[in-house]
C-alpha cells in the first residue's frame, strides 16, 4: 500500500459521511443533469471507501467503470432533453420535496439506528464504512420504491450495487468480482440510457402527431 | 483451445452477422437460429477434454476458460444444460421475424442466450447470479423497443433481478465462509431461507412476478416469451445445481417445503388472476405464473422423478409458449397498445388457433405437449395424498376451464372463408400446432432426452 492510499485511508471518515449525503441528494434533486453529476461524485466517494478492503488498482477500476457509466447516462439523458425534470410513467406517486426530505430523514435515522451495532463481523471494513454502505443500500431502496422514472430507478440501482460492493469487497476481494460488478454498472447505465432515449423519441413522435 | 472460448467466439460471430442483416429481419432471424443451432450441436457432439482428430490433425478442447482467477467450465455437468438453452433459442428464433418485433431482437436474443449459458458455466457457480443479471439487462433491451416503448415491466425486471443477484451473492459468501455443515442446523436454515428468497425472485414466485404482468401489455408477446423461457430455464437449472452441490440443502426438509409453498403461491395467484382478466395478454402472463407453480411443485417433491418432471414441463413450455405467443403477436399487431378485440374476425384464424392450442398445452390439456408432465405430476401428488395434491388438481381443472372459455371467446366471431390459404405465416403456425400435438401424443420423443439434460448432476440423480 503506497503513501497516497494510506493518506486516503486515514481520512475515510470523510467519504463515510459524504456517501449518504450524495445518495440523499440523488433523491432530492429533480434535474437530470444534477442527478448525473452527483452520481459521478458518489462513484468517487465509493472508490475511496473500498480502499479499506481492496488494493488501489481495484478501486481505480471501480472508479473508472463508474465514471464511464455516468458518461453513458449523460449521453442518454442528454438526448432526452437534459434540463428537464425527472418524470415517471405513473402520475400518482408522491413527488413533493417535503415528502422526499421526510422519507430520506426517516430512512437515515432508521438505518443508523439498526447499524449502530455491526450486523456482520467484517474486520476489513470499519464501522463508519459499514454504516455508509448500509445507508447507500437503504437510500437506494427508497429511491426504487418511490419512483418509476427510468433514470431514477437506474441511479437507485447503481447506488444499491455501490453500497453492496463496499461490504462485499471486504468479504470477497477477488478481481473477478470487481470486474463483473463493474460490468453490471455499465450494463445498468446502458439499458437505462436506452430506455431514456426510447421514451424521448416516443414522446417526440406523439407530440408531432397531435 | 478452450471450449467455452470457442462457444463465446462463435456466438459473437453470430451476433455480428445477425446485426449486419438487421434490415432484413427474416434473414437475421434465420441466421440467429442457425447460429444457435450450430452452437447447440457443438456443445452436444464435439468431444470436450478428449483428444480428437480432424483432417489428420489432433486437437483437444479444454473444458474451462480462465478469466481473472475464475473460470467458465463446459463439462459433463453443464454441457447438456447450456446446449438446451441454445437449442431452445434456435427453435424460438426461427419464426421470430413473423412476430413483428424490433430488428435488433435476433442479435440480442443470441447475446441473452450466451449470457444465460455463461451463468450455467460460471465457477464458483454462485457467480452465476451476476451472469443472470447480465441476462436480465439484455432482456430489458429486448422488451423495450421503438414499437413498444413503455418500460415499467422491464424496469421492474431489472430491479428484481439486481436485488436477487445481491441476495444470492451474500448467500454464496455465507456458504463459503460460514462453516456450514450438516451439524449447524440454525445456520443451515438461515442460509436456506436467504437462498430460497433469492431464487424466488429469479423464478417469478409472486409477488416477484409483477414485472411479467406489466411487460405482458407493454412488450411484443413473442419477445416476452423468449425472455421468460430463457430466464426461467436458467433459474430452474440454477436451483437444481444448488441442490446438487450442497448436500445439506437437499437433506433439509425446509428447502422442499419452501419450494412447494412457492409453487402453491404461484398456482393460486396464477389461476385466480388469470380467471379475472379481460385482456388475453394478461391471461397468458398469469398462466405462465401457474405453469411455473406446477414446475416448482414437481421440484418440491424432492425426488429424481420430480426434478425430471419439472424439466419436462420446462421443455414443453418452450413449444407451447412459442406457438401461443407467435399467434398472439400476429393477433395484436394492428393495435399493440390497446386490448385485443376477440369477437371480431379481424385476426387470422390460424393465429387464433395457435393461441388456443398454445393455451391448451400450457394448461395441460390431454393430447397436448403440456399434458404428460402435468398428468404425471398429478399422479405423483395424488399418491402422496397431501393438501398440495388436491389444490394442484383444483387449479389444474380451473386452468382448463379458463382456457376453454377463452377458446370460446377467440372463435365466437366465426370463421371466414379462405382462411386456409397457403402462406409462410400459416405454415409456421400450423407446424407449431402440429408439434404441440405430436409431443402430447408421443411424449417418449422428448422425455428420455430431457432426463439426459441433467445427467451430469450425479449427486442429485445418482
Amino acid at each position: 500500500m503506497n503513501g497516497i492510499d494510506n493518506f486516503l485511508l486515514d481520512l475515510q471518515i470523510i467519504p463515510a459521511v459524504a456517501a449518504p449525503l450524495a445518495a440523499a441528494s440523488l433523491l432530492l434533486v429533480d434535474r437530470k443533469a444534477w442527478k448525473i453529476y452527483i452520481l459521478a461524485i458518489q462513484y468517487v466517494i465509493v472508490a475511496w471507501l473500498v480502499l479499506s478492503s481492496l488494493p488501489g488498482e481495484s478501486a481505480v477500476v471501480k472508479l473508472v467503470a463508474g465514471l464511464i457509466s455516468t458518461a453513458i447516462l449523460y449521453l442518454g439523458a442528454g438526448r432526452s432533453e437534459f434540463s428537464s425534470l425527472e418524470s415517471g410513467n405513473v402520475e400518482n406517486l408522491p413527488r413533493g420535496r417535503f415528502f422526499w426530505l421526510t422519507a430520506v430523514l426517516l430512512v437515515v435515522i432508521g438505518t443508523l439506528g439498526v447499524s449502530l451495532e455491526p450486523w456482520m463481523p467484517i474486520e476489513a471494513a470499519q464501522i463508519p464504512v459499514q454504516q455508509a454502505a448500509t445507508l447507500l443500500v437503504a437510500l437506494g431502496l427508497l429511491g426504487l420504491g418511490l419512483s418509476v422514472a427510468p433514470l431514477q430507478v437506474g441511479v437507485s440501482l447503481m447506488t444499491i450495487v455501490s453500497g453492496f460492493e463496499i461490504i462485499y469487497s471486504a468479504l470477497e476481494p477477488s478481481l473477478a468480482i470487481v470486474a463483473l460488478l463493474a460490468l453490471v454498472h455499465l450494463g445498468l447505465a446502458l439499458v437505462v440510457s436506452y430506455f431514456e432515449i426510447i421514451r424521448h423519441d416516443s414522446a417526440s413522435e406523439e407530440s408531432r402527431t397531435t | 483451445m478452450s471450449a467455452p472460448l470457442v462457444l463465446f467466439s462463435f456466438s459473437m460471430l453470430t451476433v455480428v452477422l445477425t446485426l449486419a442483416f438487421r434490415n432484413d429481419t427474416r434473414a437475421a432471424s434465420t441466421l440467429a437460429s442457425v447460429g444457435t443451432l450450430i452452437s447447440a450441436l457443438f456443445i452436444f457432439f464435439v468431444p470436450i477434454d478428449q483428444a480428437a482428430e480432424i483432417f489428420g490433425n489432433t486437437f483437444r478442447l479444454e473444458p474451462d476458460w480462465r478469466l481473472l482467477g475464475r473460470a467458465l467450465v463446459l463439462d459433463q455437468v453443464t454441457q447438456p444444460m447450456v446446449g438446451f438453452l441454445y437449442l431452445s433459442a434456435s427453435f424460438l428464433l426461427l419464426p421470430a421475424w413473423l412476430a413483428g418485433g424490433s430488428r435488433y431482437i435476433p442479435a440480442l436474443a443470441v447475446v441473452m442466450s450466451t449470457a444465460a449459458g455463461a451463468a450455467l458455466m460460471a465457477r464458483p457457480f454462485l457467480y452465476a447470479a451476476i451472469f443472470i443479471e447480465f441476462t436480465a439487462i439484455v432482456a430489458g433491451l429486448i422488451l423495450v423497443t421503438r414499437k413498444t416503448p413503455r418500460n415499467l415491466g422491464a424496469l421492474r425486471l431489472l430491479t428484481l433481478y439486481t436485488l436477487g443477484m445481491l441476495i444470492i451473492l451474500i448467500t454464496g459468501w455465507l456458504l463459503d465462509q460460514g462453516g456450514i455443515t450438516s451439524a449447524t442446523t440454525g445456520m443451515i436454515n438461515r442460509a436456506t431461507m436467504i437462498m430460497i428468497f433469492g431464487i424466488a425472485v429469479l423464478i417469478l414466485v409472486p409477488p416477484f412476478h409483477i414485472w411479467l404482468i406489466n411487460a405482458s401489455t407493454e412488450a411484443n408477446p413473442y419477445a416476452l416469451s423468449f425472455v421468460v423461457i430463457t430466464l426461467q430455464s436458467s433459474a430452474l437449472f440454477f436451483l437444481l445445481r444448488f441442490l446438487d452441490v450442497y448436500p445439506w440443502l437437499r437433506e433439509n426438509q425446509l428447502t422442499f417445503q419452501s419450494i412447494r409453498a412457492g409453487g402453491m403461491v404461484c398456482l393460486i395467484v396464477g389461476v385466480l388472476f388469470a380467471a379475472g382478466q379481460r385482456d388475453l395478454r394478461k391471461v397468458l402472463a398469469y398462466m405462465i405464473v401457474a405453469d411455473i407453480g406446477f414446475a416448482l411443485l414437481s421440484t418440491g417433491v424432492g425426488t429424481s422423478a420430480g426434478y425430471q418432471l419439472a424439466l419436462g414441463m420446462t421443455a414443453s413450455r418452450i413449444v407451447s409458449l412459442g406457438v401461443l405467443s407467435l399467434g398472439l403477436s400476429l393477433l395484436i399487431e394492428p393495435s399493440p397498445a390497446g386490448p385485443i378485440v376477440y369477437d371480431s374476425s379481424a385476426g387470422s384464424v390460424m393465429a387464433r388457433l395457435a393461441v388456443f392450442v398454445g393455451m391448451l398445452s400450457i394448461s395441460g390439456f390431454p393430447l397436448t405437449a403440456g399434458f404428460p408432465g402435468r398428468w404425471s405430476l398429478m399422479t405423483v401428488l395424488m399418491d402422496s395424498g397431501s393438501i398440495n395434491a388436491y389444490l394442484g388438481f383444483v387449479t389444474y381443472l380451473s386452468l382448463s376451464v379458463v382456457t376453454l372459455w377463452w377458446g370460446y371467446k377467440l372463435f365466437r366471431g366465426g370463421i371466414r372463408g379462405g382462411w386456409m390459404q397457403v402462406s409462410l405465416e400459416n405454415s409456421f403456425l400450423l407446424l407449431g400446432v402440429a408439434v404441440i400435438f405430436l409431443l402430447g401424443l408421443f411424449p417418449q420423443l422428448t422425455y428420455p432426452w430431457i432426463v439426459e439434460l441433467v445427467s451430469g448432476l450425479t449427486r442429485l440423480f445418482g
